[in-house]
């Protein structure tokens, strides 16, 4: 839902290298004028913006980290407040700070766009800052005599293919809630980088995210995954579905969140992975308790016993309690009919199969 | 008057015919065309309607030659300029006599009536149309030329099988009668009935689909005042309305014009991006597009999978709302 009506304002670009064989800054390129897109083109740029940070990407609000004068941040304020020569000049700075945090001569060279606008209702104004490394393509070419030709072309960028773009936006959902301490505070951070979400890729994404934006994970990954893990647990357990398929998606909850390598939860991928035909209803139900559907940094912190741990609960405080990694394996659990009640329909029993002899019993 | 005086005096005249049979043709088509809004005029008249002025031969022919004992021919031959409308069904026939009948430019008498000639002659299978003369009340400039008052217009409405009848009963009019066996005569009274009783099939199939179409129907029209409200801007009424509706037909109950009106309100900006996106993408200036932005918003991945055009059309919708479409 932030990214909803998107409307961009100014735009710049220009360009940063990697470093050269002495690992020195190599000099910027600055253009010296806004960039303006026709329709389609602003329609496409939106189009962009809306997959990697839209509801069901895979962006990660950050904290903002840094706020002090020197910090991203703050020229990101000026840049919105600036005018179009203010806004032109500022902006190179940007491309400054990131040519300074690119530290190494593994981390390519790229556009940096640099852009003003708005998003959500009420419209929030907002900066946002996209580094895209430009790849090669082919297009269609016609020529003279009416054939059709290949043309080369070696500087791409901004297509659908998002690997090869990152984005940092900062918006001012309630800019009267900042403090001469704290100017960060009523600002909000988002990045999408996939070497930030993929796994054991953090590392290569700090210099975006981190020493170039000044943001960070937010400490609040222990209790959102908590959170996370708490209403999915509900939602399946509303499900209207076999016991038998709700074993198998607590486990599968567990896997997710355990064994899956990715620093990540998002409800979105876990619904397609797992209940594709009823991931509306947990997009409803997770957006209802006002969980985000974009990414959400994982921690496990406060999670610990529950995901070690496989409880099942019957009506008569019968219990059934084994480590959460052999459950799988070691136990069956089938629903099978029971005698038959007063209304002749039968009841609902329970059938566990443990893989294993009793060691002991009290 | 003689046949050199009459000469003399239709050349005379010829272009007050032209313009009179012009005005005419206009003024209804111009009645039906908001009549049967938002449909078109063009999908209407199954052939487009052309005014056409008697050559001066067969007004001769017809004013002397012809056993029709006229006191004034020139006076009371009415079809000097004749127009016709062509349309499907014998129900649109009315539409167009309605546009005469409303006109008060002239005075129109009605000088054929198929249901009347079909009460008279009830075992008779034969030519069948509507014809009406339209004469100018009043001096009326058209194109340059004064038309006067007492100008006649033929004009003749028919659908389109009753027209395919008059054009093969054309072939022998100019044919000594004494030649055409009865055995012609015999099977062309019976293709007559059946044009007649596939007029009245055309009918029902229309009236049937009308009635299941109803909802679809009511929901397009009430899309189409919405988006007006909302976008100031007038919607289309591309097929690709009738395409969304049908693959989101599910969806369309009692209350959702009132839902959609609802999330519009929720969502203020989205008649905004309707608008901007109007003015180069044609789904856009379609009513239906209100529902894809509704059923986007409400589930996302149902309005994808059921989405009947191409998913680069579905596209900007997301965007606008903020979703990433390739993940659903």
């Amino acid at each position: 839902m932030p990214f909803e009506n998107f409307t961009h304002g100014r735009i710049i670009i220009h360009e940063v290298f990697k470093r050269d064989d002495d690992r020195r800054m190599v000099d910027r390129t600055y253009s010296p004028g806004l960039v303006t897109l026709d329709r389609k083109a602003a329609s496409a740029f939106q189009n962009r913006l809306v997959t990697t940070l839209g509801d069901a990407s895979s962006c990660v609000e950050m904290s903002i980290a840094v706020d002090s004068p020197e910090s991203m941040f703050q020229l990101a304020k000026i840049l919105m407040d600036a005018d179009k020569p203010l806004f032109i000049r500022d902006s190179r700075k940007v491309a400054d700070m990131l040519a300074s945090a690119q530290k190494t001569r593994l981390i390519p060279g790229g556009v940096l766009i640099v852009f003003t606008g708005t998003v959500g209702s009420p419209a929030k104004r907002t900066l946002g800052i996209i580094k895209a490394e430009p790849h090669n393509g082919f297009v269609r070419e016609k020529k003279s005599d009416g054939s059709l030709g290949l043309r080369y072309l070696e500087d791409l960028f901004l297509t659908p293919v998002t690997r090869l773009y990152k984005i940092g936006i900062f918006i001012e959902s309630d800019p009267g809630a900042a403090t001469l301490e704290r100017p960060s505070a009523g600002h909000r951070a988002f990045v999408y980088d996939e070497l930030m979400t993929g796994s054991n890729h953090q590392k290569a994404a700090q210099y975006f995210y981190e020493s170039f934006l000044g943001c960070a994970f937010p400490d609040s990954g222990a209790r959102m995954t908590r959170l996370f893990y708490n209403y999915t647990k509900d939602f399946i357990g509303i499900l209207d579905v076999p016991e038998e398929k709700k074993t198998d998606l607590y486990t599968a909850l567990r896997t997710y969140l355990k064994t899956d390598q990715r620093p990540v939860v998002e409800v979105a991928g876990f619904a397609s992975a797992y209940f594709p035909e009823v991931r509306q209803d947990y997009e409803t139900f997770m957006a209802a308790r006002e969980f985000p559907l974009h990414a959400v940094p994982k921690d496990l912190a406060d999670l610990g016993n529950a995901l070690r741990t496989r409880r099942v609960l019957f009506s008569k405080n019968i219990k059934l309690t084994a480590p959460a990694d052999m459950f799988e394996e070691m136990v069956k659990i089938e629903t099978i009919d029971g005698t038959r009640g007063p209304d002749r329909a039968p009841a609902k029993w329970t059938k566990i199969t443990v893989k294993d002899h009793i060691r002991s019993q009290e | 008057m003689n046949e050199a005086e009459l000469v003399a005096r239709f050349r005379d005249e010829t272009s007050i015919f032209h313009a009179w049979g012009d005005y005419v043709k206009s003024t209804i088509s111009n009645a039906v065309e908001t009549t049967i809004s938002p449909r078109r005029l063009d999908d209407f008249l199954k052939i487009p309607p052309i005014p056409r002025v008697k050559d001066v031969g067969s007004l001769v022919d017809k004013a002397f030659y012809r056993d029709k004992s006229y006191r004034d021919p020139y006076a009371e031959i009415a079809d000097k300029v004749g127009v016709r409308f062509v349309v499907l069904l014998t129900s649109e026939i009315k539409t167009v006599e309605s546009a005469i009948t409303t006109c008060d430019d002239w005075m129109a008498t009605k000088d054929m009536d198929y249901e009347e000639e079909r009460k008279k002659y009830p075992t008779a299978f034969t030519y069948q149309s509507v014809h009406y003369v339209a004469v100018s009340k009043r001096n009326i400039e058209h194109e340059g030329v004064i038309v006067p008052a007492g100008i006649p217009c033929e004009i003749q409405i028919r659908t389109l099988l009753q027209h395919a009848y008059a054009e093969l009963s054309h072939t022998w009019t100019y044919k000594p009668k004494t030649t055409i066996v009865p055995t012609v005569k015999r099977t062309v009274a019976k293709s007559m009935a059946l044009i007649e009783t596939t007029d009245e099939f055309f009918e029902e199939v229309v009236k049937t689909l009308g009635a299941e179409g109803k909802p679809l129907k009511d929901a397009l029209s009430g899309l189409s005042q919405i988006y007006r409200d909302v976008t100031k801007i007038a919607p289309d009424s591309g097929k690709s309305n009738i395409l969304v509706l049908d693959a989101m037909r599910d969806k369309i109950s009692r209350e959702f014009l009132d839902r959609v009106q609802e999330f519009l309100r929720m969502k203020p900006f989205v008649p905004k991006k309707i608008a901007e996106r109007a003015e180069y993408q044609h789904l856009f200036r379609q009513p239906v597009i209100l529902l894809a932005y509704y059923l986007v918003s409400e589930n996302p991945g149902e309005a994808k999978s059921v989405w009947p055009l191409t998913p680069d059309e579905l596209r900007p919708v997301f965007d606008d709302l903020g979703k990433n479409f390739d993940s659903y």
